[in-house]
């Protein structure tokens, strides 16, 4: 069994209640974009400050800008267009406005990286208040952005999926120049539960697992690999063979343990999804322990990191933060 | 299969007409009854011109209260705010007669936003914090703490105000318990069901735990507090009773789907003088058709489908694509009546087209735009008199000048549609 435990956050965080306030009146014209930079600013600065406080081992600064997970990607990436219409985010009651690819994806020349780095987080704003501490990112991978997206141009899904991939490689390595020391990519789309799983008859595991052997390789940065709204027990033997990925990260308020217990996680680090990130009902930190506790026995990774099982924008800030501390005090736990 | 009742016709001509639920606070309406903002002259001239327009009795009683707000600087008394909520309803009451719509409420009026108004006023809930729905707009989300209990009639107040002041059908629509459920934490009985199964963390089943606290959340919601809602609303001369659901088919699984109609037809049971619809919008149709013939009371679903259809004139499949879905239904032996869904409610940004006017992001539908939708749906379902004729939803995000004009060719697009018919 692993000897250590850590703690990190999925992916966006829920806006705080002044920076929805301001939001709203940005929306309705009332006040400027500077006051609303201003206030995402101090809610990123007073998210990251907790995170310390309480410990947190991989730092967010919560994206909270991102008004939904593809949103700075299709800003970034040439190629795609982000259309006007309201799609429902799985089988959540929030919306995205599905991005349409009208050309070749890559990302854009001379300033793509840096623009996303620079509009879609909030790091270079926040001076030396992670110093010392591991910075973390979550992106959406290749294949669900393919997925969610209408597609006008690529003949082949497998060739969108590759390009993705190669731009996403080229985003990967920019960042992590720039001190992100950890790039999640989250799949939901690989395992959704309602979804469809193939492109063309090709198993949608297929396609992710031949682009990533093909067009990611490891990073200086960590790479972490997440699924959740669905079960990966029949994908997670394939996705522990990926080279690039140190991480792999399981929704086991999706996928039974019991249903993975022949799982190959040596070599690997286990990404632990207990604390359910679509419930305000908050697990003690002793439950939070005993269930990564046994999960490591089960698996055997070569460590353990604890997180939600999926983006905690789902609840209300004040819920979210209490989900935060739960799971760092968890991984205190099992130190 | 239980036959489908067929919908009870209490008005005789074909092709009724009817809103869906809600359309916009006017501007006087929110700033009148808050202390912390200020009503000015524009929002005053706003309630003149929609009072003469609209034709609404003693109107002038209202500026006159407006315009005392406005000089006083004091924050209104409790009769003010009561006072400017009824105006409220009374302009959309007339919003809705004077366009010749056979079915009216009372706009939503009272109504803080459909899934807020409901859990405020019910025990068990908590109202947690604002969580994201898209952008920058948010809703306040609440968890189920303890086993839902009737406290006070939710809809009666609203529902003996609107009976007094209007002699049309009245349709009192109300938000629907799988919606209730899907959009609300279920701490109570998830905690309930732990407690329950004993603290093995590593056996925990978190599926199985998530769906049977889901059901009994639902069927105790509808039991402790829909049906004694529903007596209430009948016993004091409620007859038709609209049930909102647009959480229905967001997880598109049989335990799900036949968790919805299990709930519905408990909630609906017994209650034999009240006619309920069922209101969905932007939602996977197939699916929901599959099930549609298992509700037992429901006689009327009104659905959307302007939105999914084209701006071009013509009663074929080409030219309707999105009404192809009402075929759907048919397969699957539904045979109830529908709520065609014959007008546009968000904003649009296609191009305009031979059945439309477009007008900024706003989209003006002609009356023969909504004939030929009406017409190629009675083609299909081949029986108009199963047709009944609405919005796509609530008209509560466009201005009061449109919603108007929407519902004015909403009703004159149903003129065009009986003539024909009865030719």
């Amino acid at each position: 069994m692993s000897s250590s435990a850590e703690s990190a956050l999925t992916g966006i965080h829920p806006r705080s209640e002044t920076t929805i306030r301001v939001s709203r009146d940005f929306d309705r014209g009332r006040t400027t974009q500077d006051s609303l930079r201003e206030a995402f600013r101090r809610d990123a600065y007073d998210l990251v400050c907790l995170q310390k406080e309480e410990g947190i081992d991989w730092v967010s600064d919560g994206q909270l800008t991102w008004q939904d997970f593809l949103r700075p990607i299709c800003e970034t990436f040439e190629g795609l267009k982000i259309g006007a219409d309201l799609f429902r985010w799985f089988d959540t009651n929030t919306f995205y406005r599905r991005p349409t690819v009208v050309g070749k994806v890559t990302v854009r020349e001379n300033d793509g990286s840096n623009s996303f780095y620079e509009r879609h987080t909030v790091w270079g704003s926040l001076g030396d208040v992670a110093a010392g501490k591991r910075k973390k990112l979550a992106l959406p991978g290749p294949l669900t952005i393919a997925a969610l997206l209408e597609d006008k141009y690529y003949p082949s899904k497998k060739d969108l999926v590759k390009d993705i991939t190669q731009a996403l490689a080229i985003m990967i390595d920019f960042l992590a120049n720039k001190g992100i020391s950890c790039i999640q990519l989250n799949e939901p789309s690989l395992v959704y539960k309602y979804g469809p799983s193939e492109f063309g008859g090709e198993a949608y595991q297929d396609i992710f697992s031949n682009s990533i052997s093909d067009h990611l390789a490891r990073s200086r940065a960590e790479l972490w690999l997440h699924t959740y709204f669905g079960d990966c027990s029949k994908v997670l033997s394939q996705l522990l063979k990926l080279e690039p990925f140190e991480l792999v990260g399981i929704d086991f308020t999706q996928t039974p343990l019991s249903d993975i217990e022949g799982c190959d996680f040596s070599g690997k680090t286990l990404g632990c999804g207990c604390v359910d990130g679509r419930n305000s009902l908050i697990e003690s930190p002793d439950w939070i322990a005993d269930f990564s506790k046994q999960a490591s026995k089960v698996l055997r990774p070569q460590q353990i990191v604890i997180f939600p099982s999926t983006d905690l924008k789902y609840l209300p800030r004040e819920y979210a933060d209490h989900k935060l501390r739960a799971v760092a005090q968890a991984a205190k736990l099992l130190r | 299969m239980e036959s489908q009742v067929l919908e009870k016709r209490t008005e005789s001509e074909l092709l009724p007409t009817q809103e869906i639920g809600s359309i916009a606070k006017p501007a006087w309406r929110v700033k009148g009854v808050t202390s912390d903002a200020s009503l000015t002259w524009s929002d005053i001239k706003e309630a003149e011109f929609w009072g003469s327009k609209l034709d609404v009795p003693n109107y002038t009683d209202l500026i006159a209260l407006l315009k005392e707000r406005l000089n006083s600087k004091r924050p209104p008394l409790e009769e003010e705010r009561t006072a400017i909520r009824e105006w409220s309803v009374l302009y959309a009451l007339r919003m809705f007669e004077s366009v010749g719509l056979s079915r009216v409420y009372s706009g939503e009026q009272w109504r803080v936003e459909m899934y807020e108004h409901f859990v405020r006023n019910v025990e068990g809930f908590k109202l947690l914090g604002s969580v994201q729905s898209f952008d920058y707009k948010y809703y306040t989300k609440a968890s189920v703490i303890s086993p839902p209990k009737f406290r006070n009639p939710i809809h009666l107040e609203e529902f003996l105000f609107v009976k007094k002041h209007s002699s049309r059908q009245l349709k009192v629509p109300i938000t629907g318990p799988y919606t209730i459920v899907d959009w609300t934490f279920n701490e109570f009985y998830e905690t309930d069901l732990r407690n329950k199964k004993g603290s093995n963390a590593g056996r925990f089943n978190f599926r199985e735990t998530y769906f049977d606290a889901r059901r009994r959340f639902i069927l105790d919601l509808v039991r402790n507090v829909f049906r004694p809602e529903i007596s209430v609303l009948t016993q004091n001369g409620a007859n038709w009773i609209q049930i909102d659901e647009p959480a229905v088919t967001t997880h598109p699984d049989k335990l799900e789907m036949d968790l919805f109609v299990e709930a519905i037809n408990e909630l609906t049971r017994g209650f034999e003088n009240c006619t309920f619809s069922l209101h969905n919008c932007y939602s996977d149709y197939r699916l929901l058709a599959k099930y549609s013939p298992d509700l037992k009371d429901i006689t009327q679903l009104a659905l959307e489908f302007a939105n999914r259809d084209s701006v071009d004139l013509g009663q074929d499949s080409n030219t309707r694509p999105g009404y192809q879905e009402l075929s759907a239904f048919e397969d699957e032996g539904y045979r109830g009546g529908f709520g065609l869904g014959v007008v546009h409610v968000h904003d649009y940004f296609g191009e305009p087209r031979g059945g439309a006017l477009v007008e900024g992001n706003d989209i003006i539908e002609s009356p023969k735009l909504i004939r030929d939708r009406i017409l190629y749906a009675s083609k299909l379902l081949k029986d108009p008199s199963r047709i009944s004729v609405n919005p796509d939803c609530g008209l509560r995000t466009r201005s009061w000048e449109i919603a108007y004009r929407k519902l004015q060719a909403l009703s004159e697009g149903a003129k065009l549609a009986r003539q024909e018919l009865s030719k």
